[in-house]
């Protein structure tokens, strides 16, 4: 009942959603859109009613990147810096277009697969939530509602104004989750906080869970820090001298991820660029064919000037703003799932979230903070958690997270059909 | 400085912001002189220009060559106002802009040193591996009158935006405060 529910809540969004890009000015800011249409597809098809009122305005920041890979001849991408535009995803947009690789064909097929994939990651944490809080002290009732909010917190983020478009968020996410969802119902925790994990349940955790989290990986690079998962179980398995489960379980699966990490980055990208490129090829690890700058740690660097504080500048100021209420969120939550509600089966997503946020402000362009998040759950949940309890307090004086929380969700009220619009009008935030 | 100015330069000041963080689209913002004038009203549209005879805002498409300075005549623009200058590619060619400026420069062929046209000067170089194989790259340049602190062409995508937020707050207070909380 409540993933039709949360069917109807994702149909009215994302209704509402489209209303305002329909809406917006045909005229957008950034008026590159219409020489990238010439480029692909004929006039008369970019003028057509529907396309110049809809579609046309849905190509723009990423998504160009994401629809010119997926209409590449070859899988791989034209330029080096295109590498880091997930071609996984953009190879999965061309698998669903059946051999017709016209413009209009692969753009609407993206968006459609991107609904899809967003509906599918939001029932999936529908279940994780459940899943997640069924060792905690909620009733059932209470659990489903708050699984039911998290969800719609998901379908309604601040990321959604994206995700209308052709972005790689959703697929991670829906990866993500599973991953997730399965490492869950492979583990549990004994009273002290010990992990518990049987032997049967192996393939869940040693194969599924890898895959899930390796894909996410694949598609966006900062998935990666799902391996702390690994990390903390195999802490966790060691310090209770678990030896088999910990070499057969975590480790394995960690060393999997590991190596995929680094045929992904180093190996793969050595064979096809280097040594001629030159750059980040130069310096090699130990005479072996792997360089010792990643492809996409290079991309970042050079072409986005991705690195230690270089984007703490006066003119970027706007945008550490845009950044604030998830950022903020994204901590207190960590505070929140730590010391309030200390939950065994929280901490690794606990650690996760605050790596993340420690990236995304020192590393990295910390507005892309309202989209990337969306592959971890944590702060849905301190939400979805507090907002239950607003509900009993009403008339009182709200404190602390309460007041944060009810600030939070009337910024997302607001953001969401804001963001919708910036980005129909092809203005910034990306 | 009155208030009005004032808040006209703020927004300014913060489109400017803004309008470092695009990726694709480079903009400029200039004034032309008040004490501006171009001794005869002939205009030489042989060379690469954008009309804003009558009107205060123009855009068109130019083939930009890439790796040289090029130069785009601006005509008709008013003594005193101030003027946005955008330029914007597509992602799907990647270059970037090393040069780009505003310049009062006598007229082509002209012998009164008075003589003054205003240019938008523009430098693309490529900024890729492999590099960018062709010699130009499609640019679309607009150039709006900037009032009230605003690009003329901004104000159809901000009231747009402005009633969106409307929108949403009477919603918001009307149905979803009550769900909601």
């Amino acid at each position: 009942m409540n993933v039709l529910k949360l069917i109807g809540v994702f149909a009215i969004v994302k209704s509402i959603q489209y209303l305002i890009v329909f809406l917006a000015p045909c005229v957008q800011f950034d008026t590159s859109t219409a020489l990238f249409l010439s480029k692909f597809a004929g006039q008369e098809e970019i003028n057509k009613w529907w396309n110049a009122r809809l579609w046309n305005k849905l190509v723009g920041w990423d998504a160009v990147y994401y629809l010119k890979n997926a209409m590449q001849p070859s899988l791989q991408p034209e330029y080096e810096h295109e590498n880091a535009f997930s071609p996984i995803w953009s190879q999965l947009i061309r698998a669903a277009c059946l051999g017709d690789l016209s413009f209009y064909h692969v753009l609407k097929t993206g968006v459609i697969v991107e609904n899809c994939l967003h509906l599918g990651a939001s029932i999936l944490l529908y279940f994780l939530t459940l899943s997640t809080f069924k060792v905690n002290t909620f009733g059932p009732q209470q659990r489903r509602l708050l699984a039911l909010k998290t969800a719609v917190l998901f379908i309604a983020g601040s990321g959604s104004g994206f995700f209308l478009g052709v972005y790689s968020e959703p697929l991670s996410a829906l990866l993500s989750f599973l991953g997730l969802l399965s490492r869950e119902i492979a583990v549990e925790y004994d009273l002290h906080g010990g992990l518990v994990v049987t032997w049967y349940k192996w393939p869940i955790y040693t194969l599924f869970s890898t895959i899930c989290f390796t894909a996410a990986f694949a598609v966006r690079p900062n998935c990666i820090l799902l391996g702390l998962y690994y990390i903390f179980d195999l802490y966790k398995l060691l310090t209770s001298r678990d030896y088999g489960k910990a070499i057969f379980m975590p480790l394995l699966s960690g060393f999997g991820m590991f190596c995929f990490f680094i045929y992904y980055q180093y190996y793969a990208p050595y064979q096809i660029y280097c040594p001629s490129r030159g750059a980040w090829c130069s310096n090699k690890i130990l005479d072996l064919p792997l360089s010792s700058q990643s492809l996409y740690n290079f991309i970042q660097g050079h072409y986005w000037n991705v690195g230690f504080l270089r984007y703490w500048t006066f003119n970027n100021i706007p945008n550490f703003l845009i950044a604030l209420p998830n950022a903020v969120i994204l901590w207190f939550s960590a505070i929140y799932f730590s010391h309030q509600y200390p939950y065994s089966n929280l901490k690794p997503l606990v650690l996760i979230t605050r790596f993340l946020l420690i990236i995304l402000i020192f590393f990295a362009h910390i507005q892309i903070i309202n989209r990337i998040s969306s592959f971890i759950p944590l702060h849905l949940w301190y939400i979805a958690h507090r907002h239950n309890r607003l509900k009993s307090m009403k008339g009182k004086k709200l404190k602390g997270d309460d007041r944060l929380v009810r600030f939070y969700v009337i910024w997302s009220i607001f953001w969401l059909p804001l963001q919708t619009a910036l980005f129909a009008s092809f203005l910034p935030p990306a | 400085m009155t208030r009005r100015r004032m808040v006209s330069t703020f927004i300014l000041e913060l489109l400017t912001i803004a309008s470092l963080i695009l990726a694709n689209t480079e903009t400029l913002f200039f004034k032309v002189p008040s004490t501006f004038r171009s001794e005869s009203s002939e205009y030489d549209t042989a060379s690469p220009h954008l009309s804003l005879v009558n009107t205060n805002r123009g855009t068109k498409e130019f083939d930009i060559p890439i790796g040289s300075t090029f130069g785009l005549e601006l005509h008709g623009l008013e003594p005193g106002d101030t003027y946005q200058a955008k330029f914007c590619w597509t992602a799907a060619d990647p270059v970037d802009v090393r040069v780009i400026g505003w310049a009062l420069q006598r007229k082509k062929g002209s012998p009164s040193s008075k003589d003054l046209i205003n240019v938008v000067n523009v430098e693309l170089v490529p900024f890729s591996y492999p590099a960018i194989k062709t010699s130009t790259v499609p640019v679309i340049v607009s150039v709006a009158a900037v009032r009230l602190g605003l690009p003329v062409d901004l104000y159809s995508t901000l009231l747009y935006i402005t009633l969106v937020f409307a929108a949403t707050y009477g919603v918001y207070r009307h149905f979803l405060r009550s769900i909601v909380w």
